[in-house]
């Protein structure tokens, strides 16, 4: 894969799925989506999908939805996806519903308070009550981007040296993330729901911070006792190699 | 943090400011428990150390094998620091050089002569070379999982390496005879060696000795296609045997590599080989400003013959039996049960209900913190500096240890 198709990856199924997360816990893009019932469907033109559905207040992100979405957008390329998430420079062609204004602008609302998440500096996330969540949000980017890049490996990332298992990444006290490891694939999922092998816990949510903006280093940060590392550490030998991976695409 | 390790930990906040990961390699944080391990060390004196918070400990790790009389032996010391009042560090070797070749080469079963670096890993990439210059090939095989060094071709890290550092080097399953033939018979036009360890003791999986012969297959196919066997006897060396740990694991390799326990921890590593390799071995471009220092020379003879005169194989085969046996009763009566695979000098222990290390690695936690070191991935060794009342107190240890692990549940 070429460098924009990676990023185009990573950009539809490691960043976009946070809308979930966003819609769950601001207050602005909740009342964006509040009343919708619709679904969202962009696909990149020799490249990634990706589907939000929207009901009830809830934002599912889905790889493959039934039917035809309420508003369907195409990216010419990866490289024109790309241009989209870093700088706004790509606009999508709408193949349906772009007379939906309401969801063409609101998709524009939710994009932005996603963007708000994943860049505002400390301070103002500070200022406005939202570093906990921002936080979150930006490791499960992170969590999300190691299996994407793992899928868009050829070897797997080297995942399926090191065996099956289950990897849980999150801060002390909210929910972690998982990644489920088996046959030398990996999926990142948001209910922790099995029984992790290995863990690890950053011990607040300043810890890894600190970690995500790369101005603070892991293995110090396990040395500390900010970063807590346990279980079968054979595990997250590609885990770790795809993280650092990923800093050279997001 | 934890109080009990609060001057270790400020050191290591100091560390991590002028020293990448404040501690690099194995010996770093990550391999354990943070919170319940020491960071840093202070002294030590036979099968004891005291961290740099002044806690002390019952060592089962022994400096990753270094320690194999215990700490601070004051006949090894004695003759390191003979040696080194002299001076060291001189334009040329001095004859400790010449005598522990002497020694070592009339001790170590079918070698011949021997060359001397600082770390295990000079050993084997030496040998690697070695291997290469007399065969004239390039390929190596070696055990998945086996560790033989830090150096480019054989390290299992991946930052600051190109694919062609370990262009070369293949590896089979550990007793696994068809599938190391199906190996040689791809490679035999261009392998040159076979390198293992006389018995296999990857980090994390439980060790494996030789079954079915394997070690003694091993050097018959690799010797019919025209390449060498080379022994890395640098963990399991003096601990297995005194004349190299192919005697008692029975197979005849061509190079043998040795290091951590053979001068008690002073810094010195020796690759032997058969004469046939003598002159390829000189070919090779081996150097280093500090391989001929007297020192550790003088250290090793010294640490061999005491092992020998107080018959140190056996006596730490005894003790290790002693704590093993120690510790399953200990499990068995919380209810737990030990797995154990290894020499009983250097038993690699787990529980044997889980394969993720979870509880495991809380048991030795909670042993670390009460005093007895005990690595949670590592296969732990033992020293003959350990008294029946270190084993003893090692075995209440772990019970108080088991307790905790018991009484906090899953
Ligand atoms: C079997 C084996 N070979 C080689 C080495 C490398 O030795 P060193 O760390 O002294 O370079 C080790 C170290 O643990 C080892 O266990």
């Amino acid at each position: 894969m070429t460098d924009s198709q990676i990023k185009a990856h990573l950009y539809l199924h490691a960043v976009l799925p946070q809308l979930e997360e966003v819609v769950r816990v601001d207050a602005a893009a909740q009342a964006v989506v509040a009343g919708w019932r619709s679904s969202i469907a962009m696909r990149v033109a020799g490249g990634p999908g990706m589907r939000l559905e929207v009901a009830a207040g809830r934002l599912r992100a889905v790889r493959r939805g039934r039917g035809l979405p309420s508003l369907g957008l195409l990216l010419a390329s990866p490289a024109a996806a790309v241009r989209m998430f870093e700088a706004g420079g790509a606009t999508p062609l709408p193949w349906m519903g772009g007379w939906r204004l309401r969801l063409v602008g609101g998709l524009r609302a939710l994009s932005a308070r996603l963007q708000y998440y994943l860049k505002a500096d400390r301070e103002l996330l500070e200022a406005d009550g939202a570093f906990v969540e921002a936080v979150l949000i930006r490791l499960a980017v992170l969590v999300y981007a190691i299996a994407v890049l793992a899928e868009c490996s050829p070897d797997g990332g080297g995942s399926s040296g090191a065996g099956d298992g289950v990897i849980s990444i999150g801060v002390a006290g909210a929910n972690p993330l998982q990644l489920h490891c088996a046959g030398g694939r990996i999926a990142a999922s948001r209910d922790a729901d099995r029984r992790a092998n290995v863990t690890v816990e950053f011990a607040d949510p300043a810890a890894a911070y600190g970690i995500l903006s790369g101005n603070g280093d892991l293995w110090t940060a396990i040395g500390t006792g900010a970063v807590r590392l346990r279980g079968h550490l054979l595990l997250l030998d590609p885990i770790l190699q795809l993280m650092s991976r990923v800093r050279n695409y997001l | 943090m934890n109080e009990q390790f609060r001057v270790g930990d400020e050191l290591f906040r100091r560390a991590a400011r002028v020293i990448p990961r404040g501690i690099y390699g194995t010996r770093g944080p990550w391999l354990v428990v943070p919170g319940s391990y020491p960071l840093f060390a202070e002294r030590g004196r036979g099968a004891r150390y005291r961290d740099a918070d002044g806690n002390e400990y019952i060592d089962y790790l022994c400096g990753y094998g270094a320690s194999i009389l215990g700490y601070a032996d004051p006949g090894v010391d004695a003759a390191a620091r003979a040696a080194d009042q002299s001076g060291f560090g001189f334009n040329h070797p001095t004859a400790a050089m010449v005598e522990l070749a002497e020694f070592l080469t009339a001790r170590i079963a079918g070698m011949d002569w021997a060359l001397f670096g600082k770390n295990g890993s000079d050993a084997t990439s030496f040998a690697l070379q070695a291997a290469r210059a007399h065969t004239g090939r390039r390929t190596v095989l070696k055990a998945a999982g086996a560790y033989h060094g830090s150096h480019p071709w054989a390290t299992p890290g991946t930052a600051g390496l190109t694919a062609e550092d370990s262009a070369h080097v293949y590896d089979f399953t550990w007793n696994d005879h068809a599938d190391l033939e199906a190996l040689v018979t791809e490679h035999r036009h261009d392998l040159a060696a076979v390198i293992v360890t006389p018995y296999h003791h990857p980090l994390f999986d439980d060790s494996e000795f030789s079954e079915r012969r394997f070690l003694q297959r091993l050097c018959e196919l690799a010797h019919r296609h025209g390449a060498l066997v080379i022994s890395d006897d640098v963990r399991v060396g003096f601990r297995a045997c005194l004349d190299g740990s192919h005697q008692v694991f029975d197979f005849a390799p061509d190079l043998t590599c040795y290091s951590k326990a053979m001068a008690n921890g002073y810094p010195i590593a020796a690759c032997l080989g058969r004469k046939p390799l003598y002159q390829a071995a000189g070919a090779v471009f081996a150097t280093g400003t500090f391989w001929m220092q007297q020192g550790p020379m003088a250290a090793a003879m010294a640490c061999i013959r005491r092992l020998e005169e107080t018959g140190g194989v056996a006596l730490m085969r005894q003790r290790g039996t002693e704590l093993i046996d120690g510790l399953r009763q200990v499990a068995v009566r919380h209810g737990e049960q030990l797995h154990v695979s290894g020499l009983p000098s250097m038993p690699k222990v787990r529980f044997a209900t889980e394969d993720d290390f979870l509880r495991f690695q809380r048991f030795c936690a909670a042993a670390t913190r009460r005093g007895a070191y005990f690595h949670p991935f590592h296969n732990w060794f033992l020293s003959t500096a350990h008294s029946d009342e270190d084993i003893a107190r090692t075995i209440d240890i772990a019970d108080a240890a088991l307790s905790e692990v018991v009484a906090e549940g899953e």
